[in-house]
């Protein structure tokens, strides 16, 4: 496996810890979904009892269909008069970047920045979401390497 | 509106001074320099102009001499738009957040994430030693940063 062979030799001599490296191993695979059909409302319901910003819509055969956000759902209340009468793909972004498992994390870091965006879904050699990836995961994984940077000063290799 | 710019001609200049990416230590090595700020008697409608024409998501909120006051972010002009009618007649300083949690220039980078990801905030204004804002480190800055360890480690694991 590849992903298990780049581990191992991240840890190298210098017994660095664990550097996550590709999308798969950050991704959140723990989906809340969305269905195109539900309602505003029932969205942001769902919204404001989660923690997450970001749902994945998907269609019923497992594949991607948008992308629903809070500032989506902020946009919508305050420019549509009729927002109740709305549903999720009528609010949700329908043009979504991708990523799969196997991409770089620098990669998935670039395409976030150059599209000022905050999550990609990440999509299976099946074609079907089988994940998700935001800003925050990244930042999380940055957090952990970036205090064995910090610990290891001397050492400028990385 | 004050734009101080004390880092450098470029719009969000972030410090490009360390050319090792593993020298990335603390927060003023990624920090933006240039920080858009208002006073807190600014009106909605101008905290609103100023984020629809640029590309940022934060302003800072400081008084007369500089102090910090509070942080304005997109989602808090979206929240306002969708919540009330009223927002023509709204301030600055009825929709920041007021004493945001902030960094200075000498906090280790780690510590900065780790607000960031905890608050689930993002952004960090950057006060120097007497308390003024020098700058804001922001989610994205972050994400810069680690792009380029991202990118050294994947090298650095080719060549290997």
């Amino acid at each position: 496996m590849d992903i298990a062979a780049a581990n191992n030799l991240s840890a190298g001599d210098s017994g660095r810890p664990f550097a996550a490296t590709r999308v798969a191993d950050i991704m959140s695979t723990n989906l809340v979904t969305l269905s195109a059909h539900h309602t505003f409302g029932e969205a942001v319901q769902l919204m404001t009892h989660s923690p997450f910003r970001h749902f994945l819509v998907v269609r019923a055969d497992g594949r991607l269909a948008g992308v629903f956000s809070d500032r989506d759902v902020l946009r919508a209340l305050g420019r549509t008069p009729n927002w109740q009468a709305k549903n999720v793909s009528g609010v949700m972004t329908h043009k979504v970047f991708t990523v799969t498992p196997e991409t770089p994390l620098s990669v998935a870091a670039a395409e976030m920045l150059s599209r000022r965006i905050n999550c990609l879904p990440v999509i299976g050699n099946d074609g079907k979401v089988c994940g998700i990836i935001t800003s925050t995961d990244l930042l999380r994984s940055y957090q952990k390497i970036q205090a064995s940077l910090e610990n290891n000063l001397g050492d400028t290799s990385v | 509106m004050n734009q101080s710019n004390r880092g450098g001609g470029v719009e969000s200049v972030t410090a490009a001074h360390s050319q090792s990416t593993g020298r990335y230590q603390c927060v003023a090595d990624v920090m933006t320099r240039k920080t858009v700020t208002l006073s807190p008697h600014h009106g909605f409608t101008e905290a609103v102009s100023l984020m629809a024409d640029r590309h940022f998501r934060h302003i800072v909120v400081v008084d007369t001499g500089g102090q910090i006051l509070g942080v304005i972010s997109d989602r808090d002009i979206l929240r306002t738009l969708a919540r009330t009618t009223n927002w023509q007649t709204k301030d600055v300083s009825q929709i920041m957040t007021r004493d945001p949690i902030t960094v200075k220039r000498e906090t280790p980078l780690s510590v900065a994430v780790a607000k960031i990801v905890s608050k689930r905030i993002n952004c960090l204004p950057v006060l120097d030693d007497e308390g003024k804002v020098c700058g804001i480190l922001t989610s994205t800055d972050l994400l810069k940063a680690y792009q380029k360890v991202l990118e050294s480690l994947e090298s650095n694991r080719a060549a290997l």
